[in-house]
């Protein structure tokens, strides 16, 4: 392939293995230095500080799991802190002292929270679950003038929680920094290894636009509930934790104030940090400790710093200090670590494409009206299991709303479409990718930070599921799954020339590259039909050549392929049959020698239309309905 | 049970303010600026001082109009006019520029809640009900603004054109519409309507700065109960969000007014997400 990244750094990059027990190893040997530090004469207000400091740590890691892995923003961290801690407490004086009781307890609580506000939240999202959840934190203190004061103490705050013990052990003030350290470091793991998994994948996917993640058969929806559900925990816990650290829940701490310091913690890691969460969260501790000297100060700081971060640094303090290392040294050599499976790199190049069970698609005088535009007005066609079928027709012929009739995107207003003899029209986009059908679009949908096999992976997310609890634990079977995908990704890949980019971030690559990812993205779902928007287009001559032959062997794996397409030349030399439409109606149907000598696609399309030529229907403005229909 | 709803109307018509503030920038600069409740608080901070210099009333309320547009310009200068399109990013920047308003204000005037001095005012009986006075001006500035705005937008060209331009920013740039001028003025619009009811919203509710995020929360519960977008359904909603609160508080007891609209809320979510009197709008490809 011709294509060249698009890369802006200079330099060049290594791609290096690392070892699988490493990561594990700077683990426990980062969590030992953490435990042994009261031991070798860290003091008791130091330590209380590291604790308060973990505490920080779990909130923002909750808050990153719906702020930076679902791109929602969660202002509710304080009432599931509150159900955590107000819960453990209550445990703690009236049923059972153990730390570990306390902080699943706390858990359950938040998680309660979590699944409350979530479920009206999400639905909308945005500016509303930021408002859901931010009212909850308002309603704590009426919520604890209704529970009568006996059992959580009021308004005046929850007193008399015993000391710490587990397994009836009562806890030295160092024993229980030690328990802490041990839980929180237990949860960071957790945390890591879900949004480093194929979940967190699917999050990143799911971030970008409305469109994509329904189109994998990802549900955008659950997939959310999942992360703000799971945030809730580690707030949770948290809560639990700092109910025995201070022995007393005072209302204050439970404000719109603590929301705010989560965030500017977020903000200052990176909103999708892992380890940065320490700094960030060290930071904001280090600033509140000495709010008593800053007073509103400290506030004013952290607000300023929600505006910067809202505008300037998405990537927290790692990606500031990524940009300025690039500045000051541009030609360093980069070392990656390489994600695709060592043993699909030594597997036999010849790549034969598997047997793809195509299925007959049959639009049935199909129907659509946006308000009062007919879009499509009674079309009907036929594709063919093993056909390349181009639809083509001039800009408003309806071209692309009828591949968002196909794939679920718009119900038909009336009519159907059936794909092997069951009808898909009544189902969702989520349902109909889930059938079978994959698509590509006019824009490329590219997920930010992800590399290319692991996008082209993401069309695998659904087709073979993992359970929550197999990702934690980096289970035999998520390895299996993980290394299979991975490793068909990249066959895929290597039979569309594009091995050599893999490892690369697949959104800097150059469009036609991008566009050619998304392609192998829809063959990874190993699709019946495939539904492809201007593929070609941005492609220079070699790269569709390239595309042709690609699509030749798909449709003889079996597959029904039908694309929308502007480049005739591209439609004359691939396409077994023809669609043309107009003005939403099929104006003509049948095999390409045959409508290239139509009369009226002649006096319509070829003659009037095209471009100096004769082979293009491109006409020059079609950048900007591209935008309006695909977003 | 009269006073109740006359006091539910009057805090209902500080939620119906707050979100015809919202909708003034949403519908113009498609923002939705969360820091506008806090802007009507430096309104009520400014007549406060006013009174302290011994303005005459008419000049507090000028003053506090001018404050209000320029702080509201200046937000959208450093908060607004970069901010990275998509991602949600005003979420966080006007919730930052909120947080640095009240923190400022704290600062400035501190944390005590102060009284307004526009006029002394005494219960009136109104259709069998007490009212305070100002109830009855902030009801009226509600109506006024709410369905003059609503007129403004639906019958002339220009609030036709900036509906518009909201909704589709590039293509009113193709127009050769000055999209930063647009979103300026329409700060500048929203800030002037926010320091001029400042002063009135505080004489209710005392000039304090920590009560501008309730009121922020309130504001678009009502904004969205309504419908969002519409001035009508701003003031729909804000004026059963009152009612609904008050009526709650006389009914359920003291402290389940917000309870009940934290649940009504959700349930506006779940069975009409678009509003009472908002059109379901399909954001999909």
């Amino acid at each position: 392939m011709t294509s060249a990244p698009a890369s802006p750094l200079k330099g060049g990059v290594k791609y290096v293995r690392r070892p699988a027990w490493l990561l594990p190893l700077l683990w426990i040997v980062g969590i030992a230095i953490v435990v042994i530090l009261p031991f070798v004469g860290v003091g008791a207000q130091a330590e209380r500080q590291i604790v308060l400091t973990v505490i920080m740590v779990l909130l923002v890691s909750g808050l990153n799991l719906t702020f930076g892995w679902s791109g929602e923003l969660n202002m509710g961290i304080p009432a599931m802190y509150a159900a955590g801690a107000f819960t453990a407490g209550w445990v703690a004086i009236h049923l059972v002292n153990d730390v570990l009781v306390s902080a699943l307890v706390g858990a359950a609580a938040a998680l309660i929270v979590g699944v409350i506000t979530g479920v009206p939240g999400l639905r909308l999202g945005g500016w509303v679950l930021s408002i859901v959840s931010f009212f909850i934190v308002l309603l704590i203190p009426f919520i604890l003038q209704v529970i009568p004061e006996e059992v959580l103490g009021g308004t005046i705050g929850l007193i008399g929680i015993p000391l710490p013990q587990i397994f009836g052990i009562p806890l030295t003030p160092d024993g229980y920094y030690v328990v802490v350290i041990l839980i929180a470091a237990l949860w960071f793991a957790v945390y890591r290894n879900i949004v480093k998994s194929r979940v967190g994948d699917a999050l990143v996917t799911m971030q970008h636009g409305e469109a994509l993640a329904p189109s994998l058969g990802i549900s955008r929806y659950r997939l959310k509930l999942l992360a703000y559900a799971v945030g809730a925990i580690p707030a949770g816990i948290a809560g639990a934790l700092y109910a025995s650290l201070d022995l007393f829940l005072g209302l204050e701490t439970f404000g719109i104030t603590l929301a705010v310091n989560v965030l500017a913690a977020s903000i200052v890691s990176g909103r999708r940090s892992i380890y940065a969460i320490l700094i960030g969260a060290a930071f904001v501790q280090f600033i509140t400790a000495r709010s008593s000297d800053f007073g509103q100060f400290g506030q004013l700081a952290f607000g300023l710093l929600l505006i910067a971060g809202g505008i300037l640094f998405g990537g927290g303090i790692v990606g500031v200090g990524r940009a300025l290392l690039n500045r000051v040294a541009p030609n360093r050599t980069r070392r990656v670590v390489s994600v695709v499976p060592a043993e699909a790199i030594a597997a036999a190049p010849a790549y034969e494409f598997p047997a793809l069970e195509g299925k007959r698609l049959e639009v049935d005088d199909v129907r659509r009206v946006f308000g009062g535009a007919v879009a499509l007005d009674g079309a009907s066609f036929v594709a063919e299991p093993g056909r390349i079928t181009a639809l083509i027709g001039p800009n408003g012929s309806g071209k692309t709303t009828m591949l968002n009739v196909i794939n679920g995107f718009y119900k038909p207003t009336a009519g159907a479409v059936r794909l092997g003899g069951e009808t898909i029209s009544t189902l969702s986009s989520t349902r109909v990718a889930r059938q079978g059908v994959a698509r590509t679009f006019q824009t490329p949908f590219i997920p930010a930070d992800l590399r290319m096999v692991e996008v082209v992976a993401t069309a695998n997310i659904m087709a073979e599921k993992v359970s929550l609890l197999s990702t934690i634990l980096r289970l035999p079977r998520y390895w299996r799954v993980r290394r299979r995908e991975l490793s068909a990704a990249y066959a895929i890949l290597r039979l569309l020339g594009l091995e050599e980019f893999a490892d690369q971030p697949a959104q800097s690559l150059a469009l036609g590259t991008r566009r050619m990812t998304e392609l192998a993205r829809a063959l990874a779902s190993r699709p019946s039909l495939i539904l492809l928007d201007e593929v070609a287009s941005g492609l220079d001559t070699n790269e569709v050549v390239e595309l042709a032959k690609v699509l030749r062997v798909v449709s003889q794996a079996g597959a029904t392929v039908v694309l929308v397409e502007h480049n005739f030349a591209l439609v004359r030399s691939l396409a077994d049959h023809v669609v043309v439409l107009a003005d939403g109606k099929v104006l003509t149907s049948g095999r390409t020698e045959e409508i290239e000598k139509h009369p009226d696609v002649l006096k319509r399309f070829l003659g009037e239309m095209s471009g100096l030529s004769g082979t293009s229907m491109t006409e020059p403005s079609r950048g900007r309905e591209n935008k309006e229909e695909v977003r | 049970m009269i006073t109740s709803m006359w006091s539910g109307l009057s805090i209902g018509a500080i939620y119906a303010v707050i979100a015809i503030g919202y909708n003034i920038t949403l519908t113009t600069a498609g923002v939705l600026n969360f820091a506008f409740a806090n802007i009507v608080m430096i309104g009520a901070f400014v007549s406060v001082t006013g009174g302290v210099l011994g303005l005459p009333v008419w000049l507090s309320f000028i003053v506090a109009a001018i404050v209000g547009a320029l702080v509201a310009v200046a937000e959208e200068r450093v908060a607004i006019r970069f901010m990275p399109r998509g991602e949600h990013a005003e979420l966080i920047t006007t919730i930052g520029a909120s947080v640095v308003l009240t923190a400022a204000t704290a600062l400035i005037w501190g944390s005590t809640a102060l009284r307004v001095p526009i006029f002394d005012q005494r219960p009136v009986e109104l259709l069998g009900g007490n009212i305070m006075p100002n109830g009855l001006i902030l009801i009226g500035c509600a109506l006024i603004f709410g369905v003059g705005l609503h007129f403004f937008n639906t019958r002339t060209k220009f609030g036709l054109a900036s509906l518009a331009h909201a909704a589709d920013r590039e293509a009113a740039m193709m127009r050769g519409v000055n999209v930063r001028w647009l979103s300026i003025i329409a700060f500048a619009a929203s800030g002037a309507f926010a320091g001029l009811m400042g002063p009135i919203v505080g004489l209710t509710t005392t000039a304090t700065p920590f009560i501008a995020i309730t009121l922020a929360i309130k504001g678009f519960i009502a904004l969205y109960v309504g419908g969002v977008g519409s001035q009508a359904g701003a003031l729909i909603g804000g004026f059963g969000i009152g009612l609904l609160e008050s009526l709650a508080n006389l009914w359920l007891g003291t402290g389940y007014g917000d309870f009940t609209v934290f649940f009504i809320f959700l349930l506006v979510l779940l069975v009409r997400p678009q509003g009472i009197v908002g059109t379901r709008v399909r954001r999909f490809v």
